[in-house]
């Protein structure tokens, strides 16, 4: 018999349902994204994105069971994400999943925001382990490594801003919209290594740091001003850009390296990059032996087919909790 | 008619069933920042208490605003998944109006922090002064008036009636929802509003 999965998704600035057939099969994958509300004011306000879940909740619901033909009675249990991200944006999805999980008597599936991001990755491919994960975000930039199957290391993670920030907060200093991660992308295409930008310094061998980098951004903008000369800011976005994906890719290919994997796997909204994309890819080209996964852009953002994906695993290990659980912005991977 | 009643918007957590003009099982308890974890097991207490079965609801009142973002929004979220996936009936009553009471001449005030306050004059049911945002320093009060709420804003005891109670004294008052997917809380202030401030 068949098992689907019901999954909600509202970490950040989208209303997310989905139902999975086995783990696997995306029956229907529902975002309806805040995007063009946030982006009149350079970023997302929480209280904005807490009342825009609220108003699309039940019918984000509606649509995904309609559109997967699953009746409840069908649904074996509800996935959500509880953490991490917004805590006003999280207490929906949570608070929604448990009247559900409530309603028809089915268990309650908490699930971490990056493990979903990370098993995104089974909806396109076979994953194999040990695994590697680049894990990076609006809100995440993180090294993850899995031994096996629903195991989880944190190698590094950045120290400061997460580098889906960092990219939006240099495209407001070169005054271009938000989200600033296609824009740059879009930009440095026709930038040329014309600009030097150090690449921060971090503690710990696999830890990021960004805003150092924008910092570096900004001072090279404002001696070019006092100086009288030209800002290029294609150059600019080229620059930038280069410094923040080797930084990514450099610390991934060391943790490959060390750790060996099977497969290495990039996961988040930033793998829509296309820069990192290729540079990943040839980087890779080293090793052989390891697979390399790069989802379709329409996995890499958050949705919920990425949480009901890892629901079923979690469904299949009996990791479940009561209706008294809350939105735990600090949820730690490791605990999953 | 089988309704559960539910009020997350201000200090309290308030639980009941009323069937028709009876509760048959209720929870009011003041409840700080920690509505969102207790709601559930007090609703499975309460509908345990009532010796129904939750199959037997057929209908959700919730307090729809003004008072504190969050918690609205758990009243609210429950609501409106619960009745559009079992096709309930939805009622709403303004937080004020409820607390209100159904009372003669009430004035209510629920703190809006940074000195503001929610306020409203009813008499019984009828509505005197339009619920609306305002500070301590313009309140006028007619003393010889109820006054419900944080009473101790203006250095007098907080005011509160059991909130289950007044659930089912204004059943009168109780709004039907037409179109549940687009209800939202009444937060007296708009998106616009709040990202300017
Ligand atoms: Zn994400």
């Amino acid at each position: 018999m068949s098992v689907y999965i019901l999954a909600l998704e509202t970490s950040c600035d989208e209303t997310a349902c989905s139902v999975i057939k086995d783990g696997k099969e995306v029956l229907s994958n529902i975002v309806s994204s805040q995007i063009n509300i946030h982006s009149q004011f350079g970023g997302v306000i929480p209280e904005v994105a807490s009342r825009i879940h609220v108003e699309n909740i039940s019918l984000v619901i509606q649509e995904a069971l309609e559109k997967a033909e699953v009746t409840m009675d069908e649904v074996a249990g509800i996935a959500v994400t509880v953490g991490p991200g917004l805590i006003g944006s999280l207490h929906v999805g949570v608070m929604a999943a448990k009247t559900i999980a409530w309603l028809y008597d089915k268990p309650l599936i908490p699930i971490h925001h990056i493990v979903g991001h990370i098993y995104a990755n089974k909806i396109v491919d076979d994953i194999q382990f040990p695994l590697l994960s680049l894990v990076v975000s609006g809100g995440h930039s993180e090294l993850v490594f899995m031994k096996d199957d629903w195991s989880f290391k944190v190698l590094g993670t950045t120290q400061d801003d997460a580098v889906g920030e960092a990219y939006d907060k240099v495209a407001r200093l070169l005054h271009l919209p938000y989200p600033g991660g296609p824009q740059i992308d879009r930009l440095a295409k026709q930038g040329k290594p014309h600009y030097t930008l150090k690449t921060p310094k971090t503690e710990g061998a696999y830890d990021f740091s960004f805003s150092g980098l924008k910092s570096s951004v900004l001072q090279l903008m404002e001696r070019l001003k006092k100086q009288k000369e030209e800002i290029v800011e294609a150059d600019i976005a080229y620059s930038f850009q280069e410094v923040a994906l080797n930084m990514l890719v450099d610390k991934t290919m060391l943790a490959v390296e060390q750790y060996k994997p099977k497969h290495v796997v990039l996961a988040g909204g930033v793998a829509a990059n296309s820069r990192l994309r290729s540079l990943i890819t040839e980087k890779m080209e080293s090793y052989p032996n390891v697979k390399l996964t790069i989802p379709p852009l329409s996995c890499c953002t958050d949705n919920a087919a990425m949480i009901g994906v890892s629901g079923y695993m979690a469904y299949q290990k009996g990791l479940f909790a009561d209706l008294s659980i809350g939105a735990n912005p600090w949820i730690d991977i490791e605990s999953s | 008619m089988l309704t559960l009643c539910l009020d997350t918007s201000h200090k309290y957590l308030s639980v009941s069933i009323i069937k028709d003009q009876r509760i048959l099982a209720s929870y009011d308890e003041l409840c700080f920042k920690k509505q969102s974890e207790s709601v559930f097991p007090v609703i499975l207490k309460v509908v345990q208490d009532a010796k129904i079965k939750k199959e037997e609801i057929d209908s959700v009142c919730i307090s729809i605003g003004p008072g504190s973002y969050t918690g609205l929004r758990i009243a609210l979220t429950i609501a409106k998944v619960m009745c559009s996936m079992k096709r309930l009936d939805l009622y709403v009553i303004s937080t004020l109006k409820l607390y209100a009471n159904n009372m003669k001449n009430t004035y209510v005030m629920l703190d809006a922090r940074g000195n503001r306050i929610y306020h409203a004059l009813y008499d019984q049911g009828k509505v005197i002064i339009e619920e609306h945002v305002t500070t301590i320093d313009e309140l006028n009060l007619d003393r010889s008036y109820h006054l419900v709420g944080d009473a101790s804003l203006l250095g007098l005891e907080d005011q509160y009636e059991c909130i289950s109670e007044c659930f089912l004294n204004t059943k009168a008052d109780w709004e039907k929802v037409d179109s549940i997917h687009t209800l939202i809380p009444s937060y007296l202030k708009s998106d616009q509003e709040y990202i300017k401030s």
